[in-house]
């Protein structure tokens, strides 16, 4: 009788290797360009759709492209809004392996692993080199069934099995939650969905019990995806719930669906299909194609209502909502001027939160307001900068029509520069106060740097707000600043024999970072200043544009 | 914090005690502002009585040194304590302000024509 179990075992080897050689492979493939394509394709409707289907198709799991669409939705390439509607027609994506399966499996098996291993181990395949281990993969996967399918069949045809059989209880439930629990470890439905199609192939389930399968693997993904992504926060998390609540309403509903039709003996769903076409295995790939269709159908009747339903389940993080630029935006790169005009307002909202990173070190002005940590805020402000940066780079590929456009954007440039070393400055010199340990020796210098970088902060706010006077302040206030922070060093240096080796170091970093923060501070003002200067060149175009 | 108000050779002294910070700096800049309305404008400000400054403080009293320097008038101050005069220096605000060692030389620096 254990002829079989080598060959399911080999089967299931197989199919398991396949599996996630796809996986994996896929992993590579998707650059940072990868990943805008389909955040940009995901803010048109139909587009949205197509990328689904495809993505769906590719990666065989729903629950693998809500997390992709999760990090789109971290680095601010996609929102949930856009989202939802790829994560719902990813589902449809899944049915096309199990109608792939109706082909002649064992030749397209062969020659997948065939082609795909020769082309993957000598290089061949050109710019498609990257689709030959999956490929490779995909014809294990098929393989494996195969054998599967053979080890099964010989399993059902002996006696002892077929009398173990006949004892066990004929419910159709039990496949259900048969179907629900193997979702979970193989990770795709159609996957599962094949193990049934193989199942009922080999004579071990009925063709209701392979359905019901199916029906048990939504209900499955539905938990899967609650379960696998509660690491996930905020908006990440809520394209992942989106995801676990369509399938598991899917599930729930088949499920009724499959008992009215049995006990009412009358025609729902599956008895349509039957109609459709007497091939068993066609048939089952319709069942499963009409289960994934009432996943998608659920999803556009849940999207509408779900925003405030998600936000109440996963509520944005702090950290998400700094980290969106709160000015720049795709559309707005089209315009020049505008455009640099609104990285100008981005600049400025940054500066705005350098005090905060203050309020987190102890700086008394927060007027009892709760900020997040500063390493959050940090992370958060990175974010933005990556964004701005992207921003005018694109404004950059632009056509400048003048020669004032091009020495604008090169200042915005410079500012954002000095912006960054700034923040950096700023965070060390937090980060370096957070680790010194409070003592009567090292509280006065504690206070009075995070005093003075909050007063010269804020002052650098009013100087963005273009004003001569308050541009000029600035520039006077931190004009020069290495002679103090010199004669600091010194003093912590040589006096101060109360403090110990760390903090004597730790005071001389903050006091160093202190002085950096002076230095960028005043040449933002120069830069400032520098807009404020009147031009002749206002109209000049640049070398070989028309004035016109 | 209190603001006591004293003129002497024309020019008005304000003698600032407690904490200047963010609990008393709004106020102390509506004060200052207010009082510091006539010409020549020349201003002491003496921080002898000031246990603590914070960057409110120190705001307060750019808000002033901007007034000051819109009309074309003198500022000085004097009465710092080690600390007070660290965070003017780590500031760069002893750059915009002159610091005097006593309320003779800063009224006279501030007096001079």
């Amino acid at each position: 009788m254990l002829e079989f179990l080598p060959i399911v075992l080999a089967g299931l080897g197989l199919y398991f290797m396949g599996v996630s050689g796809i996986r994996s492979s896929l992993q590579q493939v998707p650059g940072i360009r990868f990943r805008e394509s389909i955040g940009r394709a995901s803010r048109h409707p139909v587009l949205a759709a197509v990328t689904g289907f495809l993505l769906g198709t590719v990666t065989q799991t729903s629950i693998g492209v809500a997390v992709i669409f999760a990090g789109l939705i971290a680095r601010g390439l996609s929102t949930v809004r856009q989202a939802l509607p790829v994560i719902a027609w990813s589902n449809m994506g899944l049915v096309v392996l199990v109608f792939l399966n109706n082909l002649p499996v064992t030749q397209v098996a062969l020659f997948l692993i065939g082609f795909g291993g020769i082309c993957a181990n000598f290089g061949f395949g050109g710019r498609f080199r990257g689709l030959m281990p999956p490929l490779y993969s995909l014809g294990m996967l098929l393989y494996g069934l195969r054998l599967m399918k053979d080890g099964l069949y010989q399993l059902s045809a002996h006696p002892q099995f077929e009398s173990f059989m006949a004892q066990l209880p004929a419910s159709e439930l039990l496949a259900f939650a048969f179907g629900a629990l193997l979702r979970i470890p193989v990770q795709s439905s159609s996957a599962v969905a094949l193990i049934g199609i193989t199942m009922y192939e080999g004579r071990i389930f009925t063709e209701q019990k392979t359905i019901m399968l199916f029906y048990g693997t939504s209900l499955g993904t539905g938990f899967a995806a609650y379960f696998l992504t509660s690491h996930l926060k905020g908006e990440m998390r809520q394209v992942a719930l989106f995801e676990a609540i369509v399938n598991l309403s899917a599930g729930v509903l088949l499920l009724g669906f499959f008992y009215l039709e049995k006990l009412g003996h009358f025609s729902l769903l599956e008895g349509h299909v039957y109609n459709l076409t007497g091939h068993i295995q066609s048939r089952l790939a319709l069942v499963f194609l009409l289960q994934q269709s009432v996943c998608v159908a659920f999803a556009y009747l849940l999207m509408g209502r779900m925003s405030g339903i998600l936000e109440k389940l996963a509520p944005r993080t702090v950290e998400q909502d700094l980290s969106r630029p709160r000015f720049i935006h795709d559309e707005a790169a089209y315009d020049i001027e505008t455009g640099l005009s609104l990285a100008k307002q981005e600049i400025k909202g940054l500066v705005a939160r350098l005090p905060d990173y203050l309020r987190s070190a102890g700086c008394e002005s927060s007027g009892g307001r709760a900020v997040p940590p500063v390493a959050v805020q940090h992370q958060s402000f990175l974010a933005v900068i990556n964004e701005l940066q992207s921003f005018l780079a694109v404004l950059s590929d632009r056509r400048l029509k003048s020669h004032l456009t091009s020495v604008n954007l090169l200042q915005v440039q410079r500012r954002l520069d000095l912006l960054c070393g700034m923040e950096e400055a700023t965070f060390q010199v937090v980060h370096q106060l957070q680790g010194l340990k409070p003592s009567p020796a090292v509280a006065t210098i504690r206070h009075n740097v995070i005093e003075s970088l909050d007063a010269l902060l804020l002052t650098a706010l009013d100087a963005f707000g273009g004003q001569q006077e308050d541009i000029a302040i600035l520039e006077r206030l931190t004009s020069s600043p290495g002679e103090v922070a010199h004669r600091l060093r010194q003093d912590y240096m040589n006096a101060h024999e109360d403090l110990g080796h760390e903090e004597r170091a730790a005071v001389v970093a903050i006091i160093t970072q202190q002085e950096r923060v002076m230095w960028l501070l005043n040449q933002i003002s120069k830069t400032l200043e520098a807009h404020l200067a009147p031009t002749d060149s206002v109209c000049n175009p640049l070398p070989g544009e028309n004035p016109s | 914090m209190t603001i006591e108000c004293e003129s002497r050779d024309g020019v008005e002294i304000f003698h600032l005690t407690g904490r200047f910070d963010g609990s008393s700096a709004n106020d102390a800049q509506k004060v200052l502002l207010s009082k510091a309305d006539f010409t020549p404008l020349r201003v002491v400000l003496n921080l002898a009585g000031i246990e603590v400054i914070t960057s409110a403080g120190l705001r307060a009293i750019l808000a002033l040194v901007k007034k000051v320097e819109a009309n074309a008038g003198k500022l000085a101050v004097t009465g710092l304590s080690t600390s007070t005069r660290e965070i003017f220096e780590i500031s760069g605000f002893n750059r915009i302000i002159p610091l005097q060692a006593s309320l003779e030389s800063a009224v006279a620096q501030v007096g001079e024509v």
